[in-house]
C-alpha cells in the first residue's frame, strides 16, 4: 500500500512536471465571449416543464386504462333470471307452469 | 436594475472561483486530449458553458468538481464528434527543456497515457494531474469507484515496470 502511495506521488510529480500556462489570448477570447452573452437563466416554462409534463402524461395513462378496461374486465357468468317448472296433465289436457323470478317468491312467508 | 446587479455579482463570483482552478483545468484538458491543438477550444467551451449555467451551480457544492465534470463532458463530446485526426504537440518537443533522466521518465508516462482509451486517460489525469480522490472522480465521470480503482491499479502496475526500467 505504501509502495503504491510512493509510486502515485512519483507519477503525479512526473505528470505535473509538464505544465502548460494558459495562453493569454485564449483568456482574452473567453472574457470577450462571456461578456457578450449574459449568464444563462432558466426560463420559467423550462423550469416547470417537467412538472407540467406530468399532467398530460397522467391523462394519457388514464385514457389508455379506460381503453383497456373492457379487455381486462372478467367475462361475466350468465345469470339465472327465472326458473320454470312445468307439469302436464295429459289426460285432462292441462299444462301447469310455475315461474320463479328473483322478485317473486313462490312460497310467500308471512 | 436589481436583476442586473445580481447578474454582475454572480459573474464576479464565477471569475473569482475560476481563478484558482483554471491552470489545473487547462492542463487536465490539454493532457486528456494528448496535447491536441483542439484543447484550447475545449477549454473555452468548458468555461463558457460553466459561465452560462453558473446560476444552476449549488453554492454548497464543490466548484472544482463541478467545473471538472463539465470539462469531462466537453472532452467526451469532443471525442464523439472527432472524425479527423487533429494535430498535437509532440511529447519530445515538450520535454526538451527537462534533463535527460527526468525527461525520459516524463516521456514514458505520457506515452503510456497516450495509449489509453479517452475515458481511461481522463481518469488517469483526474487522479495524477488534478489530484482528485477516487470518490470525487466517480462523481465527476459517473464511473463506479471499483472500476476507477481497477484502472488506476492497472496503470500503476504498467508504469511500475516502465519506470523501473529507467531506474535500472
Amino acid at each position: 500500500m505504501d509502495e503504491d502511495k510512493i509510486l502515485d506521488k512519483k507519477i503525479s510529480r512526473l505528470v505535473r512536471s509538464l505544465e502548460n500556462s494558459l495562453p493569454p489570448e485564449l483568456e482574452e477570447r473567453i472574457a470577450i465571449k462571456a461578456s457578450s452573452g449574459a449568464p444563462h437563466r432558466r426560463p420559467f416554462f423550462r423550469k416547470w416543464s417537467l412538472a407540467l409534463a406530468v399532467i398530460p402524461g397522467a391523462a394519457a395513462l388514464f385514457f389508455a386504462f379506460l381503453l383497456l378496461l373492457p379487455a381486462l374486465r372478467k367475462q361475466q357468468e350468465p345469470q339465472i333470471t327465472e326458473i320454470r317448472t312445468q307439469f302436464e296433465l295429459v289426460d285432462k289436457n292441462i299444462t301447469i307452469i310455475f315461474i320463479q323470478r328473483p322478485d317473486f317468491k313462490l312460497f310467500k312467508e308471512d | 436594475m436589481k436583476e442586473k446587479e445580481e447578474a454582475g455579482v454572480s459573474q464576479a463570483a464565477f471569475w473569482e472561483l475560476m481563478e484558482p482552478v483554471k491552470l489545473r483545468l487547462y492542463n487536465f484538458i490539454l493532457k486528456s486530449l494528448n496535447f491536441s491543438t483542439d484543447a484550447d477550444d475545449v477549454y473555452q467551451e468548458t468555461v463558457l458553458h460553466a459561465f452560462r449555467y453558473f446560476a444552476s451551480f449549488r453554492k454548497d457544492k464543490d466548484f472544482r468538481a463541478w467545473i471538472f465534470s463539465i470539462a469531462h463532458n466537453e472532452i467526451k463530446s469532443h471525442f464523439r464528434r472527432l472524425r479527423k485526426q487533429t494535430a498535437s504537440h509532440s511529447i519530445d518537443a515538450l520535454t526538451a527543456s527537462q534533463n535527460d533522466s527526468t525527461g525520459a521518465l516524463v516521456r514514458e508516462v505520457f506515452q503510456f497515457a497516450a495509449r489509453l482509451k479517452p475515458k481511461e486517460r481522463q481518469v488517469f489525469f483526474l487522479y495524477y494531474e488534478s489530484g482528485f480522490s477516487t470518490p470525487e472522480i466517480s462523481g465527476i465521470t459517473g464511473l463506479k469507484e471499483g472500476y476507477i480503482k481497477l484502472l488506476l491499479s492497472q496503470a500503476r502496475n504498467r508504469l511500475k515496470e516502465a519506470l523501473g526500467v529507467h531506474h535500472g
